[in-house]
């Protein structure tokens, strides 16, 4: 999808359009860019953008929104939808990306360009937005397509060997899949910044420098991609991250914070039905270093106050040498579906009673919240405190 | 001086006693067997200070000596000659072997000093037991012993003596076996100790290897050594308290179930193909007169279920969960036609017993259930 969020926001705010539009922290605060229209990228306006950059770069007219996740999971649901009319085989990578598997849809849909368009068309009649595709014979060419010519682009590859290396020659490496920083640093040592130098580098040098990924990044040179189009599996971890408005010095506000962290993640599993076995702390000092650390446990949870006194164990370790924090963050991953718990002959009368309780409260907390907002229903001791920047 | 004795009778001696030979340790010696030779005597030695075991084999030739070489290697060695007379021969803290049939080699021997004193002195009195005796209360307890050494106890089986009786229970809290059996042991006082699994099932693969119909054993606070012909195991008593396991054994039952015990031990496996790998959940739902056994795995959307037979007498029907894994555990140890599940509700303890007419079993297998998330 083109500009997702920010195309979202400026469909149903008609005075948005035409205007460049920032969805992601308020003004002012330490957060970042979501998703910034294709008005706000004129003025050099990127994701992950520190928000305050973003405002020093627009003009006065510039509009900046918060997310509204439950609203974009929802037109998402109905992009997915659009995509299944096509294919059994759709693989959502993200929210707004999806690779669709059209192999033997000629005669129902004709040529891969008019499907294409019959797609483009269908998205854009359903929802008002836009979106651009590419047609390419596997996923890892189809992402590079896709990215050509937005927004509302329609881009095709070539399919054969040769006239695939050319195409992608041109590219600067970081174009490629699993060209991240460092090993965009790695390739650059060895004087490559285009596809084509690394083409021409010999596989056996790749292989031995680079191991595993080098092997692949002799593949992926080329356009070779086998990985099929599957099913998305569902989530593999559900985490979430808190930034300080200022540097944090109170480990108070630190471990208050990962309480509503553990609340809202184990939510999550909870929804999706899922129990995880690991639990784990992130966090960033002030230098910007990130650091995690995390456990796992024998059965699976999906229980805040547990989750929460794992963490706080976890916190106590790894914080105490810590005296300041700009980030902290929780996740839970390790899941398996939260269809059962195995029962403990010695803790019957105690800590099993407890867990029940515990369970029996999330159920009756997420009931609440999502009856009647989370805002309505908050934990006694956090009436009272600031409600710094918190949004569940 | 040198002694000969056949290759059989070496590798039964290295074959009982290099289990106990830690893969691992910090103190080095413990990777060595230590060899005596007196009295007409091989006795090779090792231990991984936890346990101590012994054993000998008779030897032509005199005078005596000891060494202490490196035990994988003898045992590595010795499994590769073939069968014939071996000459052994010490000499400058070396081990030469002399095969009948030309082969030959030496291991050098490291500080005899250094290895620990093996703790078999200063025990009272003897007492016996008979191997098959031993070998009911072994197996059908030491499959429940923790694994979790968090909790020392729970990982070693409980046992329980009396004048009259001797009793082995286990278990890791989500399931319980408890064997016992009349016998005359001769002792005294009450005793009970917490044994680790593993050297109970040596000391009964031994007895077995041997032949030996009964195995003699003695305690002190610290140890208890079985005797097995000319093998001897000493094994360090776990601390306690062992849990008041007696405590989670419900008495009254609101509900009861006699099952065809092989019959549901298949169904139970097959069934299980379909439960979620990592909690192996299956159901069992006893209404009137059968009991369906049902798994479902959601993540790859697959069921499967079974009706069998069941005399069930209970007010309403009756839905458990349990582990696939520990159900089948204790219907492949339980050896009557039919057993009986003995219930009360969906998450407490249920109790899965033999069925005999006479003699009655004293035997007592419990599972705790899998609580089951609607």
């Amino acid at each position: 999808m083109d500009a997702f969020f920010a195309a979202v926001e400026q469909r149903d705010n008609p005075s948005f359009r035409g205007r460049p539009v920032v969805v992601g922290s308020l003004p002012g605060t330490r957060g970042v860019v979501s998703t910034c229209s294709y008005e706000a990228r004129r003025f050099g306006v990127r994701s992950a953008m520190p928000i305050n950059e973003a405002v020093r770069r627009l003009p006065a007219d510039a509009v900046f929104v918060l997310p509204d996740g439950k609203k974009y999971s929802l037109i998402s649901r109905q992009i997915m939808e659009i995509f299944s009319d096509f294919s059994p085989h759709v693989e959502q990578a993200s929210v707004d990306e999806a690779f669709i598997d059209m192999t033997g849809s000629e005669r129902l849909f004709g040529t891969p360009l008019e499907t294409a368009q019959k797609l483009a068309a269908e998205i854009v009649k359903r929802l008002n937005l836009t979106a651009s595709i590419g047609i390419a014979p596997n996923k890892f060419l189809a992402k590079i397509a896709s990215d050509m010519n937005k927004p509302s682009g329609i881009t095709a590859t070539p399919f054969d060997p040769e006239s695939i290396r050319l195409f992608l020659a041109p590219l600067p490496v970081e174009r490629l899949w699993g060209v991240g920083p460092s090993m965009q640093n790695n390739l650059a040592l060895l004087g490559v910044q285009t596809v084509k130098q690394l083409q021409e580098l010999p596989e056996s040098l790749l292989c031995d420098r680079f191991g595993s990924m080098g092997s692949r990044l002799a593949q992926i040179r080329f356009g070779i991609d086998s990985r099929p189009v599957e099913q998305h599996e569902g989530a593999k971890s559900i985490s979430r991250e808190h930034t300080f408005n200022e540097n944090e010095y109170s480990r108070d506000v630190w471990i208050d914070s990962l309480r509503w962290i553990c609340d809202d993640v184990t939510r999550q599993a909870r929804k999706a039905n899922l129990a995880g076995r690991t639990v784990t702390l992130t966090f960033r000092t002030p230098d910007f270093v990130r650091k995690s650390s995390s456990i796992t446990i024998p059965i699976g949870t999906d229980c805040s106050e547990e989750m929460f006194r794992i963490i706080s164990d976890l916190a106590a370790k790894a914080l105490a040498p810590i005296s300041v924090l700009r980030l902290i963050g929780a996740g839970l991953s390790g899941f398996h579906e939260s269809e059962s718990e195995q029962l403990s002959l010695f803790s019957q009368s105690g800590e099993q009673e407890e867990r029940e309780n515990w369970r029996k409260r999330d159920r009756v907390v997420d009931l609440i919240q999502d009856k009647f907002g989370a805002s309505l229903l908050v934990r006694g001791r956090d009436k009272n405190k600031k409600q710094e920047n918190r949004r569940i | 001086m040198s002694f000969t004795l056949g290759k059989d009778f070496l590798m039964d001696i290295i074959q009982k006693t290099f289990p106990v030979v830690p893969s691992r340790t910090s103190l080095q010696v413990l990777y060595n067997f230590k060899m005596t030779i007196e009295d007409g005597m091989l006795t090779i030695t090792a231990s991984d200070l936890d346990n101590f075991v012994r054993a000998s084999t008779t030897v032509e030739g005199s005078g005596e000596a000891e060494i202490a070489v490196n035990a994988k290697k003898l045992f590595e060695i010795i499994r590769e000659i073939d069968n014939c007379n071996l000459t052994l021969e010490i000499l400058n803290n070396t081990l030469f072997i002399n095969s009948d049939n030309g082969f030959a080699c030496n291991l050098a021997g490291v500080d005899l000093r250094e290895f620990p004193y093996f703790p078999d002195s200063g025990y009272a009195e003897t007492f016996t037991i008979a191997t098959d005796v031993f070998r009911g209360l072994v197996e059908k307890s030491s499959f429940a012993v923790s694994k979790d050494e968090s909790r020392a106890s729970l990982c070693g089986v409980l046992w329980e003596c009396s004048a009259e009786r001797s009793g082995m229970i286990a278990t890791d809290g989500h399931r319980l076996g408890a064997s016992f059996a009349g016998y005359e042991s001769g002792i005294a006082n009450e005793i009970s100790v917490i044994v680790s699994p593993k050297s109970l099932l040596h000391i009964l693969k031994t007895a077995e290897m041997s032949g030996v119909d009964t195995i003699r054993y003695s305690f002190n606070e610290k140890h208890i050594v079985f005797t097995v012909d000319t093998f001897t195991l000493s094994t360090k008593v776990i601390d306690g308290p062992y849990p008041d396991y007696d405590k989670g054994i419900p008495k009254e039952f609101l509900k009861t179930a006699v099952v065809d015990r092989e019959l549901l031990h298949s169904v139970v496996r097959r069934v299980s193909i379909f439960a979620n790998r990592k909690t192996q959940l299956i159901k069992l739902n006893f209404v009137n007169d059968s009991l369906e056994i049902s798994a479902a795995n959601r993540e790859i959307i697959a069921e499967g279920k079974q009706t069998i037979p069941a005399k069930y007498t209970g007010e309403d029907a009756h839905t458990v969960g349990f582990n696939s894994a520990y159900l089948m555990e204790i219907l492949a140890i339980i050896n009557t036609p039919t057993i009986e599940f003995r219930m009360n509700t969906q998450v407490s303890a249920v109790l899965v017993l033999p069925v005999l007419e006479e003699p009655k079993s004293d035997d007592v297998f419990l599972i705790m259930p899998l609580r089951i998330f609607e």
